[in-house]
């Protein structure tokens, strides 16, 4: 039992947490704070009628005015006072949403559902707002039905004509936010303040951008807490504007200025202030640096006392768009003069204003507008068309016949459920200046700059071919110049004499050198028969053949190599020729005998070895040993030794084994002198051993 | 006795004479002989050394070891000056080693000794052409062409010459030149079609382009040019099976694939358009082409983060390639970075991209 009570207790008080407990203006309390809180009710009460009137203005389409601006602060000071009660959230939620603070409105809205036991038919009506400026659209279509389900009340009859059209804005949201435009929309952070900053004004070059703004100027404060709306300029410093600077006077004094529009070339500007109790248009045109006192820019046809405020130029000059309230139903519109006479001394004589008419004009408001450089385009704010929630920016053109054809909803994020207002753009229409108090910004109304994107930027696709084959696989045609043969050429000097074999005297012979690799003739040539000198060159590393042939002489034949790796590039050869011409006499110089004998001396051996060489060689020599003396003495004595000196020589020879057929012998004595006798020299001479061929 | 010693003299002067006519001893003139002949062989050993060399630099060559071929050329030059095979093949060399001025060098070296083949005035000829002489390596080849009036090769090099000169026309004519003497060379047929092409007649480049294939069906490029082709003429079917053909004949080549996801690029397929630029990314991973291909998918996937990241692989393999930067900078616009992608335009426009010059204008004063 125990354990069951407990658990109710706790549902009990947990439920309670549920639903938030609504805490009631009663003394009971705020015990401590009586004083405070009867102030606070006071305020509100006064307030109260003054939102009464403001709601009703809004459900008649009529220009709330200051009203909602008036009774904020109240509304705050009461709910920060009493955070928990339903009622003055509502009531803030519900002025917020009027103001340009519109974006707090949820949190407070919100909050009065909380605190509701039952949720009331305006609640839904509000909360429905608030949740389309959340982008929840079916939840916003939600609430208005529920709203329109429910409201009994005069009053909101007429809200539900508002209702439907909210619903329908959602719709159109919900479409809008689903197909964003090729944009970027930025917050200007570097212009703007937390105050409202509004209306830019932008040169056709994009360099100078003017606007209005009611943040600190250094004046008194208006009755509603709000400074005096001044106009301030900034310059594109690169990419960026630079922070902004007031304008000062002429344009901006302690009075409320709004700037409206920048001439193309940026040298004149529209604005609008209170003249008479009504706003009127002026025009200030810049004077190198400085602006001149605004003027009047319109006549006072048109000038009227209504109040024609946001104009615009077109490019000719010989028109001027503004907005306009003066009509019976109240709403801003769209109107335009056209100047009536072109000649100087009457420029400043405009024409009577008329509305621009459909397709553009609306039966609600229409805020702002901007004619392009084009001339043919025209940007201006409504709450009509197709809006999806307070004011949108739409852009219409005019036609061959100079009509303006349905204006077209720019989209989101240019628009949003919140205001979106005051559209100015550049010449080549990059960028584009707006404001908006949309969630998100510095605080109240803020400049936006809109980039667009453009057409879809292609993007570069890169191919590549290779169209000639020679490149694509070239050709590996590398021949080059063959090896070639290395022949290890050198050449060596072949030197050589030609003498006889046995007087050593030189020969002149036929020399003929072949290659004997080869059996081909190398060189055929004479040695000198003076000297018996050869003398040529050879290349070397071959074997050669030589032989030498002279009449008379044994042809001689030889071979000899010459070698390739030879330091000392030279061969000698001396190449010995027997005599064996029948006839011819050699005389044996080289042979001595003991004196008056006919003993042979030892040393003539050698040349004695010679004749044995040389008959061996030619076995069919048959000689005759000849000796032979001078004249002096007996020449029978004479012939004795010489006949015994040559058979001695004859003795030799058989003994060295020469046949005794092929020798003779014979003593001439004196009788064969081949010198004269009557000198040493010349008895020298006869005295001789001497061998004579007999045959061969 | 006295005889004895009478002769001795005698003796002696005929031995000193013997002695001195044998060995070491020369008379002056055949003092001089041996010199001439000393200086003879000098000259032959020089020869030889020179020949020794050369051969050593014909087997560098053979072993593609240019420097090396360059280097014992040039030391059998030195040894021998007249060596004209010497100076070819060292031209040779150099082309080889694509250091055309001195091909040039040597191979006109051959050319002015007024003994040289129509080979060198073709070498010449080919080196001129690398270096973009056009003008000089037309001469050569005609000279080549006179020597050898049947060089169907010269020929064909000539019409590239005339190619790269941009007269189509002219190159036309000698690519038929060439067709006439040798009518079964692919490459004549292969450039005669892309004169037609670059003349805008496509039907007919089209046909020589598929006699091309024909006659060397192995050669991927011939297939390439005819999808390229095909792709100009908007026949995308028939463009994308000669692609299909030339990675088939070659699945290394990257070109291909490339130019086959431009294809499927243009016709929106982007998995397929990937895939293959994927694929040639992988067979070569500095081609730049493909690279930023790939990274105009990514952009166009509004991957902008990746597609940068591929662009900037691009100009890291060419940072000459124009596209990449004007691509780079499109995606740069749309991450808010306007001062990279104007600095991009910027870039793409000194490159010579006319994209990148109208985006640059349009986007950034």
């Amino acid at each position: 039992m125990k354990k069951s009570i407990l658990v109710i207790v706790i549902s009990a008080v947990g439920a309670l947490q549920l639903t938030a407990q609504n805490v009631e203006f009663k003394a009971s309390n705020f015990k401590d704070r009586k004083d405070e809180m009867n102030t606070i009710v006071e305020n509100m009460k006064a307030a109260d009628v003054i939102l009464e009137s403001a709601n009703e203005d809004i459900s008649n389409v009529r220009d709330p005015k200051n009203k909602f601006k008036e009774i904020l602060p109240v509304y705050r000071e009461a709910q920060a006072f009493n955070p928990n009660n339903a009622e003055v959230n509502l009531k803030l939620g519900n002025t917020l949403l009027y103001t340009n603070e519109k974006y707090e409105a949820k949190k407070y809205l919100d909050r009065a559902q909380e605190l509701s036991k039952e949720m009331s038919p305006m609640l839904h009506f509000y909360l429905g707002q608030a949740e389309q400026l959340a982008y929840n659209f079916p939840l916003a279509i939600k609430h208005y039905k529920t709203f329109e389900e429910t409201a009994k009340n005069k009053l909101a009859e007429n809200y539900k004509k508002i209702s439907g059209k909210y619903k329908k804005e959602c719709k159109y949201g919900k479409e809008f936010k689903g197909n964003p435009e090729r944009v970027w929309v930025d917050n200007m952070k570097e212009v703007n303040s937390s105050a409202d900053d509004y209306s830019p004004c932008i040169s056709a070059d994009g360099e100078l951008l003017m606007f209005t703004s009611n943040r600190d100027n250094g004046h008194a404060k208006n009755k509603y807490g709000n400074y005096d709306g001044d106009i301030y300029f900034s310059g594109l410093n690169g990419r960026t504007f630079a922070a902004a600077k007031n304008a000062g006077t002429p344009l901006s004094t302690p009075k409320d200025e709004t700037a409206s529009a920048l001439a193309y070339d940026g040298q004149r500007l529209l604005m609008f202030k209170e003249d008479n109790g009504n706003m009127d248009i002026y025009e200030s045109t810049l004077d190198g640096v400085l602006w001149g006192e605004p003027v009047k820019k319109l006549s006072k046809i048109p000038n009227t006392e209504h109040n024609e405020t946001y104009a615009t130029y077109e490019p000719q000059d010989i028109k001027v768009f503004y907005i306009f309230d003066g009509m019976t139903r109240g709403d801003k519109e769209i109107f335009v003069s056209g100047l009536m006479v072109y000649t100087i001394a009457d420029y400043n004589k405009w024409g009577k204003g008329q509305s621009i008419g459909q397709p553009v004009t609306t039966r609600y408001n229409e805020g702002s507008v901007f004619v392009h450089p084009d001339g043919n385009t025209m940007y201006f704010s409504s709450q009509g068309h197709n809006s999806m929630g307070g004011y949108d920016i739409f852009m219409t053109t005019r036609n061959k016949l100079e009509q303006w054809t349905k204006p077209v909803n720019m989209g989101y994020p240019i628009n949003t459920p919140y205001d979106d207002l005051f559209y100015a753009s550049t010449a080549n229409g990059k960028h584009a200046y707006i404001s908006s108090n949309r969630d998100g910004g510095q605080g109240s109304m803020d400049l936006y700059q809109v980039t667009f994107w453009g057409p879809t930027k292609k993007m570069a696709i890169g191919s590549e071919d290779f169209l000639l084959a020679s490149i694509a696989e070239p050709i590996e045609d590398v021949q080059i110049e063959a090896a070639v043969e290395v022949d290890k050429k050198s050449l060596t000097v072949f030197k050589g004499k030609v003498i006889d074999n046995i007087t050593r005297s030189p020969l002149g012979a036929d020399i003929v050198i072949v290659d004997n690799a080869t059996g081909k003739v190398f060189s055929r040539f004479k040695s000198n028969s003076a000297t018996g000198k050869f003398l040529l060159s050879l290349p070397a590393g071959k074997n050669y053949g030589i032989s030498v042939n002279k009449e008379g002489y044994l042809f001689h034949s030889e071979n000899f190599d010459i070698l390739a790796e030879s330091d000392y590039n030279l061969v000698n050869k001396d190449v010995e020729l027997k005599n064996i011409a029948v006839g011819s006499k050699i005389a044996l110089r080289n042979v001595f005998f003991e004196t008056g004998k006919a003993i042979i001396d030892p040393t003539s051996h050698t040349e004695l070895g010679r004749l044995v060489d040389l008959l061996n060689d030619v076995p069919s020599l048959v000689i005759e040993l000849g000796g032979h003396t001078d004249n002096v003495g007996s020449a029978e004595l004479n012939t004795r030794l010489s006949g015994d000196r040559a058979a001695v020589v004859v003795g030799y020879l058989k003994k060295e084994g020469i046949s005794a057929s092929r020798l003779q012998a014979k003593g001439y004595g004196p009788t064969r002198p081949v010198d004269t006798n009557s000198t040493s020299e010349g008895r020298q001479n006869n005295r001789r051993t001497e061998f004579m061929i007999v045959a061969n | 006795m006295i005889k004895l010693i009478k002769f001795i003299p005698v003796i002696l002067l005929l031995g000193a004479t013997d002695l001195y006519a044998q060995g070491e001893g020369l008379t002056e003139d055949e003092q001089l002989f041996k010199d001439s002949i000393e200086a003879l062989n000098l000259d032959f050993a020089t020869v030889q050394k020179a020949k020794e060399t050369y051969n050593q630099g014909i087997k560098q060559f053979e072993s593609k070891d240019y420097k090396g071929a360059v280097s014992s050329f040039g030391s059998s030059i030195k040894l021998f000056p007249r060596f004209l095979n010497a100076y070819f093949n060292r031209g040779v060399a150099y082309s080889q080693m694509k250091d055309y001025d001195k091909a040039i060098r040597d191979f006109s070296t051959v050319i002015d000794s007024n003994n040289s083949k129509a080979i060198a005035y073709a070498k010449r000829a080919e080196a001129y052409g690398a270096l973009g002489e056009y003008d000089k390596a037309i001469a050569d080849y005609k000279t080549t062409i006179k020597h050898q009036p049947r060089n169907a090769v010269a020929y064909y090099n000539m019409g590239d010459m005339y190619f790269m000169k941009e007269e189509y026309l002219t190159a036309i004519d000698e690519f038929t030149k060439a067709i006439k003497l040798d009518n079964n060379y692919a490459y004549s047929y292969n450039d005669r079609g892309s004169s037609y092409r670059r003349l805008e007649k496509y039907a007919e480049a089209i046909m020589d382009y598929q006699k091309a294939a024909s006659i060397s069906p192995d050669l991927a490029f011939i297939y390439n040019n005819l999808g390229s082709t095909r792709k100009k003429m908007g026949r995308y079917e028939e463009a994308l099976s000669a692609f299909n053909k030339a990675v088939e004949v070659n699945p290394e080549f990257y070109i291909a694939y490339n130019n086959r996801g431009g294809l499927y690029f243009e016709q929106g397929k982007m998995d397929l358009a990937l895939k293959d630029f994927n694929q040639a990314i992988t067979i070569n991973n500095k081609y730049a082409p493909a690279y930023s291909n790939r990274g105009s998918v990514m952009h166009r996937q509004e991957k902008y983060k990746e597609a940068i990241a591929d662009f900037d692989k691009a100009i890291q393999s060419n940072p000459q390639y124009a596209n990449a930067y004007v691509n780079r900078g499109t995606s740069k616009e749309m991450i808010r970075d306007i001062n990279g992608a104007c600095s991009d335009w910027n870039k793409g426009k000194e490159l010579g991209s006319v994209q990148g010059k109208k985006y640059q204008m349009n986007n950034c004063y």
